[in-house]
């Protein structure tokens, strides 16, 4: 009788204890996970408010980063560089028989070679020294305001200048501006006669 | 012979009072069905589209075969604050409601790129049949500028379990 009584205390024991097993079993597999995955990548930072660009060589038979409409042999060059996002250009005069002034158009070149867009493009232009007041009509204009990767854009600057000797110094500064990583940044042309 | 009963009957006590204090254990049984084997569990991404893509072009979204994995590619964040946002549809198919127990963001690889959800907050509960619509947001952090081109890994896991 005692066997009989303790081997059905084992069996409720064992059927419970398999009815747990099974039970959390169950529950453990009613779980479920959504899982999202992915890669994000981001491209070059160009920081500051210097437009990243390939200056070009637009004179390739005298070395230099700018072309002009009108030369005069009173005046020679000095200088031309670009550095970060500016092209510098001097001019200095020279003796020669010239009346009046003259309205000249300075073009130079770069190339986008980012992979972004450089958009929105504006055109300013400044007098920023008028020795004798020799300067005058200074503008400034591009040849596209959007300028996809790979591409070229010309810029020009238009400005009247007298360059008879004692003429003191002069300086016209071209501002183009781009819509570039989501700010503003600029390249400069700047023109000056000694 | 009196001391092997009183064993065995401290243990059968023993593992009654667990079973009854798991409470959870009775109620899942009796609304799952599982004894019978008719309850089923089924949390499945239904639909994952690309939503605004801001100073960025190109993404891309899909779901796998067993509908347990959206899959992004975020291929040129162009500036910080750039972004592109996911919407994300999950869908109770099962016949059990299911609860969502926690969002798990695993390591993203770059500090410089983060990622945000809206329209979805732990322990809300996803009935049968019903679904929730929630946006997921991979952004180049407006605050840096110095995030890897390599990219960075993104890896999030919702998880789900029954609710009672």
């Amino acid at each position: 009788m005692k066997n009989t009584r303790l081997l059905v205390f084992n069996i409720i024991n064992i059927v419970f204890l398999v009815y747990s097993i099974c039970l959390s079993t169950g529950y453990a597999l009613f779980s479920d996970k959504i899982n999202f995955y992915g890669v994000a990548r981001t491209v070059e930072y160009y920081a500051g408010s210097n437009l990243p660009v390939t200056p070009l060589v637009v004179d390739t038979a005298n070395n230099r980063y700018y072309t002009y409409s009108t030369k005069k042999s009173c005046e020679t060059l000095t200088s031309n560089a670009w550095s970060d996002s500016t092209i510098d250009v001097v001019h200095t005069r020279n003796w020669c028989f010239l009346s009046g002034s003259e309205t000249v158009t300075y073009t130079a070149s770069f190339r986008n070679d980012t992979v972004l867009t450089m958009s929105d493009g504006v055109a300013t232009a400044t007098i920023t020294e008028n020795g004798n007041n020799k300067m005058s009509n200074v503008s400034a204009s591009m040849s596209k305001t959007t300028v996809l990767p790979g591409e070229t854009v010309e810029l020009y600057l238009v400005l009247t200048i007298n360059l008879t000797l004692s003429g003191g110094t002069q300086t016209a500064r071209g501002s183009y501006a781009f819509n570039f990583q989501n700010s503003t940044k600029y390249v400069y042309f700047t023109m000056s006669f000694k | 012979m009196k001391r092997i009963k009183k064993i065995i009957l401290c243990l059968t006590i023993l593992l009654l009072s667990s079973g009854i204090s798991y409470a959870i254990f009775t109620d899942a049984i009796s609304i799952n069905g599982t004894a019978s084997g008719v309850g089923t569990f089924a949390i499945n991404v239904t639909s994952v589209t690309v939503g605004e893509q801001i100073g960025n072009v190109g993404s891309t979204a899909s779901i796998s075969s067993d509908k347990k994995t959206v899959t992004v590619d975020v291929p040129a964040l162009q500036y910080p604050g750039a972004y592109t946002t996911f919407l994300v549809t999950i869908k109770n198919e099962g016949t059990i409601n299911a609860k969502l127990i926690d969002i798990v963001e695993n390591s993203m690889g770059d500090d410089n790129i983060g990622v945000s959800y809206s329209n979805i907050t732990k322990n809300s509960i996803l009935t049968v049949n019903d679904s929730i619509t929630f946006t997921v947001k991979v952004e180049w952090k407006a605050s840096s500028t110095a995030a890897s081109k390599e990219g960075a890994s993104i890896d999030i896991d919702f998880m789900y379990e029954q609710s009672v």
